[in-house]
């Protein structure tokens, strides 16, 4: 699965004027979908910056690099005018990334899709990526947290091998670029992360704010994407990440020398694609004195 | 052969008479030792607030007494530094150890005078966190990253705690200790409701699903030398009640005797650090491994 590119979406795709709807432009599925062109943003998303939760969470959107200015989707849920997008300076780093998924050279089919009747839309499940956190609320996703709490403080959990690349940038300091392991679990796949420094106000899922110093446990699940049939083209559902900047990192002024180019097309892109797990030859289990050890994984053609 | 064993203050070495001073039987050191005052202050240690202490770091706690188990009375001193009795144990009230050398001669040599007090430093036990808000926070940042890589180096030593509800079998959670540039720390996790509500040394309360990092440090034992028993300085932990844990109503048939006898006995003596080769240092990827270890007589 890597015949596929990331981009953001552009200024055209995302408009919606609602005087006058012939000047509507924004993509068919996002006039379709029920929060319309705004999305929410994921738990990860926050834990790395992204400054609103909900359903208006702010993304960016294809910009004019070269003149230093970006555009972002603004906060759709108090939009009353037909500019729904403003400008922000290339060091804020602190905006969610909200990818679209196109194929160039294969139309992807429909029978593979999901189609919402309520919504009259297509939408598919697509690579993986840690989302949501495990909720301290709910007794069961509690009992997973406290086991997890247990090994890693043991150093006993297995790996996947996969790891995910997050960027933390801050106004005027050089982004730090962290990696973060992805376990496995029953089956199931998380990412821990400490909060740090995340001053944001952002409410996660769970409706608490982000607490500094404390260990999330971050499901690792599907990433849901809207299908757009008219342009071919996948959009997805959350917004899932936030971090990168739009300094320039290397030679140039176009898209392709900032740092979040080099995080779509390094990164992000890699990143969701699942690690694979196998599992164990039962044989083994049985001799095993770890009998939660249920898993091996095999590192499905990532970095290690 | 045991070189040791560990007990608690009974009721009589604990016992000092403001009034009538003849009446008194405390122990010499601890009616001398008055740094906190009064004499039989104990303070918190951070571990003993993590495991359910009510009072908080480096503040006068409860510790308990060797009960009279034949007629169910529990006796703790308080943080006024009085003897008191009740009818059921506390798990909160914290455990402050007394050490006992089998060869009353032995770490005579390391007595060192502490304000008029002799003291010893034996042995090591994880007692207060890395502050986050101080240098310790670059430590804790480094100690956290490789955690959640797992790519920190094990000592090979756990640490064993008892936790649970009064007047019930007690639960125990192993911790395992990591070394970090040539230093000891023991990773805590807690989760909601689990813990007492102390304030740390750091004065922040405990967080839940926060990870605190506990400094391995030596521990330091007050010498009485009447009876040559070593009592430590600090109430060093917390959680362990006295529910019979098999035959026999006396004290060395509860759960209190068999944690400070099978685990924390154990678990004071040091894991022992060995520098490694310097010739494998330079075939090692990993220039932050300096060091191997070996576990020193003790469980994996």
């Amino acid at each position: 699965m890597d015949d596929f590119e990331l981009r953001f979406l552009t200024k055209e795709e995302i408009y919606v004027n609602q005087y006058d709807e012939d000047e509507t432009t924004a993509l068919d599925v996002l006039q379709k979908y029920c929060t319309g062109v705004a999305a929410r943003n994921t738990d990860f998303s926050c834990l790395t910056g992204g400054l609103r939760s909900g359903s208006s969470a702010f993304y960016y959107l294809e910009s004019n690099y070269s003149n230093g200015r970006f555009y972002f989707m603004g906060d759709y849920a108090n939009y009353n005018s037909c500019d729904q997008y403003q400008l922000i300076e290339s060091y804020k780093g602190h905006l969610p990334i909200r990818p679209v998924l196109y194929f160039p050279n294969r139309k992807v089919s429909k029978e593979n899709l999901n189609f919402d009747w309520e919504q009259k839309i297509y939408w598919w499940e697509y690579g993986e990526y840690p989302q949501f956190v495990l909720d301290e609320n709910n007794q069961l996703e509690r009992n997973i947290i406290e086991v997890l709490n247990q090994k890693l403080c043991m150093q006993s959990l297995d790996k996947t091998g996969k790891t995910y690349c997050f960027y933390q940038s801050k106004k005027n300091t050089p982004c730090s670029i962290n990696y973060v392991s992805e376990y496995v679990y029953e089956g199931k796949k998380y990412i821990p992360l400490v909060a740090n420094g995340i001053k944001t106000g952002a409410l996660l899922s769970t409706g608490e704010k982000i607490v500094d110093f404390k260990l999330y446990w971050l499901k690792v699940e599907p990433i849901v994407w809207l299908y757009d049939e008219e342009k071919d083209l996948f959009i997805s559902e959350h917004a899932l990440v936030s971090g990168p900047s739009f300094d320039f990192v290397k030679e140039g002024n176009g898209f392709e020398a900032t740092e979040m180019y080099e995080y779509i097309h390094n990164h992000l892109k890699k990143d969701i694609i699942p690690s694979q797990i196998i599992e164990k030859d039962k044989s083994s289990v049985l001799d095993s004195s770890e009998p939660l050890k249920k898993y091996v994984y095999k590192n499905y053609g990532r970095r290690g | 052969m045991d070189e040791f064993e560990l007990r608690l203050l009974t009721r009589e070495e604990a016992y000092i008479d403001d009034e009538d001073e003849t009446k008194t039987t405390a122990l010499k050191v601890l009616q001398d030792y008055n740094a906190p005052d009064p004499s039989l202050i104990a303070v918190n240690t951070d571990l003993a607030c993590l495991m359910g202490s009510y009072s908080n770091a480096n503040t006068a706690t409860f510790y308990s007494l060797q009960p009279n188990l034949n007629d169910k009375k529990f006796y703790y001193v308080d943080d006024g530094g009085f003897v008191q009795k009740e009818d059921a144990y506390d798990r909160q009230e914290s455990v402050r150890p007394v050490l006992h050398f089998f060869d009353s001669t032995a770490y005579r040599k390391d007595l060192f005078y502490n304000f008029g007090i002799q003291k010893l430093q034996y042995g090591e036990y994880p007692q207060y966190i890395l502050d986050e808000n101080a240098y310790g926070g670059e430590i804790a940042n480094v100690l956290n990253t490789k955690l959640l890589e797992q790519s920190l180096t094990k000592t090979g030593k756990k640490y064993c705690f008892y936790y649970g509800e009064d007047g019930k079998a007690p639960s125990i959670c192993y911790r395992t200790e990591y070394l970090y540039k040539g230093k000891k720390y023991v990773p805590f996790i807690l989760i909601p409701n689990n813990y007492g509500g102390a304030s740390l040394s750091t004065k922040n309360t405990i967080s839940p699903y926060r990870i605190y990092w506990l400094k391995v440090e030596p521990i330091t034992w007050l010498y009485d030398e009447d009876t040559h028993l070593f009592i430590s300085e600090k109430a060093l932990v917390a959680g362990v009640g006295f529910e019979f844990v098999k035959e026999g109503q006396t004290f060395e048939s509860t759960e209190m005797y068999e944690f400070l006898n099978t685990h924390l006995k154990q678990d004071i003596i040091p894991s022992r650090i060995v520098e490694e080769d310097k010739s494998s240092l330079l075939d090692s990827s990993e220039t932050l491994k300096k060091y191997v270890y070996k576990n020193y007589g003790r469980r994996g």
